[in-house]
């Protein structure tokens, strides 16, 4: 159907620049009315760029996981964590199957970055006693890139969109 | 700002007569409130100014008061509200300039819009600095003598015997000045681990490295302001007359507050003429005999972004859960929230690629 979803958007936040904010004067509407600009090109661009890095989000973090089930146990780390992050690759081995959109994808990440999150503890809580280990080092540069990653993937919607003034 | 809505018979600061009548009972005076301005800047918490026309024997005229109270879903900053009116009556026992905290509300019969509210009489003036922002050289002196006077206040805050004023029974205290910055640390991420709904596996990664590169030379366990500098001081006629904003404060190294000044400082990006930050740093110095490196300040940046991510997050939190749905608190849990990350995982990864500090 046209216009598609980002056109449609993309119309919204134009009309409401153009036509609405100008006319807002009470300076508490007007401060909201500037935010609520922002946050409108924050939408178009999400709805264009956030599920494609989902879903390559998800097989990064599979494969960042599986290395760090390698690592864990030869290293001497606490079965837990293991069980948690093999219990989060476990629910992801099983595709779904079907188109999911962004909500759907982001609740798929979640137990993903959580599992990663443990490990994070986990290698901080051994870092004195693996500091040296070369495959240490190298799990944690990986991480470190993932999340770098993350980041400047996301700042397609979350700084990018955003211009003064912003309330 | 939720989907719900009020009883009808909360006590609302639109309603005049009702107003009128709890103010005039709480100051002890007859008269009749005039105006209720809410300020449009705020992002943490409400705050309105109310004017009540006082017409006793004893005292006629306007009597401006702030009323702070916590958004409709709480506060962006999760110390409780109390905590704040607690810190000013704190201040009222010091040289410090601030607002004079007049009364706390927690009674169910007087609750506005069934919140809680603390009540501290308006300070006139502005916290905007005319010309401060231009660039011009004909406005560097300007710049330089608004510098010279916070830090001149920021002193007076740092050199406060916070014991002596209670501080020590309102914030936590440090152990020491050398634990001082990681026990800033210690108290955020326990904040977060409360609030958390969500993983955040950069801030995991930044915690870390922020535990084990904390620094341990801080010259003293001073009380510290929080967020500081241009929009969070009240200036009159070029003077500081009330320090404003003290959400954020806490006990530690007074470099955290350098790391918190907002456009008053020279490494902001704006000049200020001859008055470089080796001026400002050693005019402090003079004031307080407190030495601060800029290696300290920026890693209290650091503390200050995790700190924002804590805040934030509780903010998001909000909005994910429908308890405030104000749109501010989205744009605060996006862009706000993804820089403070940027900055806490770029200091993380300069460091790995660095042999300097421990990885």
């Amino acid at each position: 159907m046209r216009p598609r979803v980002d056109e449609v958007m993309h119309s919204i936040s134009w009309t409401f620049e153009e036509y609405i904010v100008p006319e807002v004067k009470e300076p508490f509407a007007q401060s909201l009315a500037y935010t609520i600009g922002n946050l409108l090109r924050h939408v178009e661009a999400r709805v264009e760029h956030e599920g494609r890095f989902l879903t390559e989000d998800i097989e990064d973090l599979v494969g960042l996981l599986g290395s760090s089930l390698e690592f864990l146990p030869e290293a001497g780390a606490n079965q837990e964590v293991s069980a948690a992050i093999a219990e989060a690759l476990e629910a992801e081995a099983t595709p779904p199957g079907h188109y999911q959109n962004s909500v759907e994808l982001s609740a798929r990440v979640e137990p993903l970055r959580a599992a990663l999150a443990a490990v994070i503890r986990t290698l901080e809580e051994g870092h004195a006693k693996w500091a040296e280990r070369a495959d240490y080092i190298e799990l944690r540069r990986r991480i470190r890139t993932h999340l770098d990653k993350q980041l400047t993937a996301e700042s397609l919607w979350t700084a990018a969109p955003f211009r003064e003034p912003r309330r | 700002m939720t989907e719900g809505g009020l009883s009808s018979d909360a006590l609302q600061l639109d309603d005049v007569n009702r107003i009128s009548s709890y103010m005039a009972k709480k100051l002890d005076l007859a008269g009749a409130v005039t105006s209720v301005v809410k300020f449009p800047r705020g992002v943490s918490r409400e705050t309105w100014f109310v004017t009540f026309e006082a017409e006793s024997p004893e005292r006629a005229g306007p009597i401006v008061l702030t009323i702070r109270r916590d958004l409709e879903g709480g506060s962006v900053c999760p110390a409780p509200l109390r905590r704040e009116y607690d810190i000013y009556r704190c201040l009222g026992k010091t040289d410090v300039p601030a607002a004079e905290a007049l009364w706390y509300e927690d009674h169910p019969e007087h609750l506005l819009g069934g919140r809680e509210f603390y009540v501290r009489l308006h300070v006139e003036g502005d916290w905007e600095v005319p010309g401060l922002m231009d660039l011009d050289p004909r406005f560097d002196a300007l710049r330089e003598a608004t510098s010279r006077e916070h830090l001149r206040n920021m002193a007076l805050v740092h050199l406060v015997d916070w014991n002596a004023a209670g501080f020590g029974e309102v914030l936590e205290v440090p152990d020491s000045p050398a634990a001082a910055a990681r026990a800033a640390i210690d108290r955020i991420v326990a904040q977060l681990r409360e609030i958390q709904f969500e993983p955040l596996p950069v801030v995991e990664e930044a915690i870390g490295w922020l535990r084990r590169n904390a620094p341990t030379d801080a010259p003293a366990v001073c009380l510290i302001k929080g967020t500081n500098g241009l929009g969070e001081e009240v200036f009159r006629n070029g003077k500081i007359v009330a320090m404003s904003d003290w959400e954020l404060s806490s006990l530690g190294d007074p470099a955290y507050d350098f790391a918190q000044m907002q456009a008053f400082l020279p490494q902001d990006g704006r000049p200020l003429g001859a008055w470089s930050m080796d001026d400002a740093l050693a005019y402090y110095a003079s004031l307080t005999g407190f030495e601060i490196s800029k290696p300290r300040i920026a890693f209290y940046r650091l503390i200050c972004a995790l700190e924002r991510v804590m805040y934030l997050h509780h903010s998001a939190r909000a909005v994910a859960r429908r308890e405030d749905l104000l749109v501010r608190l989205c744009w605060t849990s996006t862009e706000v929230i993804w820089g403070a990350q940027r900055e806490l995982l770029n200091a993380v990864m300069a460091a790995q690629d660095s042999s300097k500090v421990r990885q």
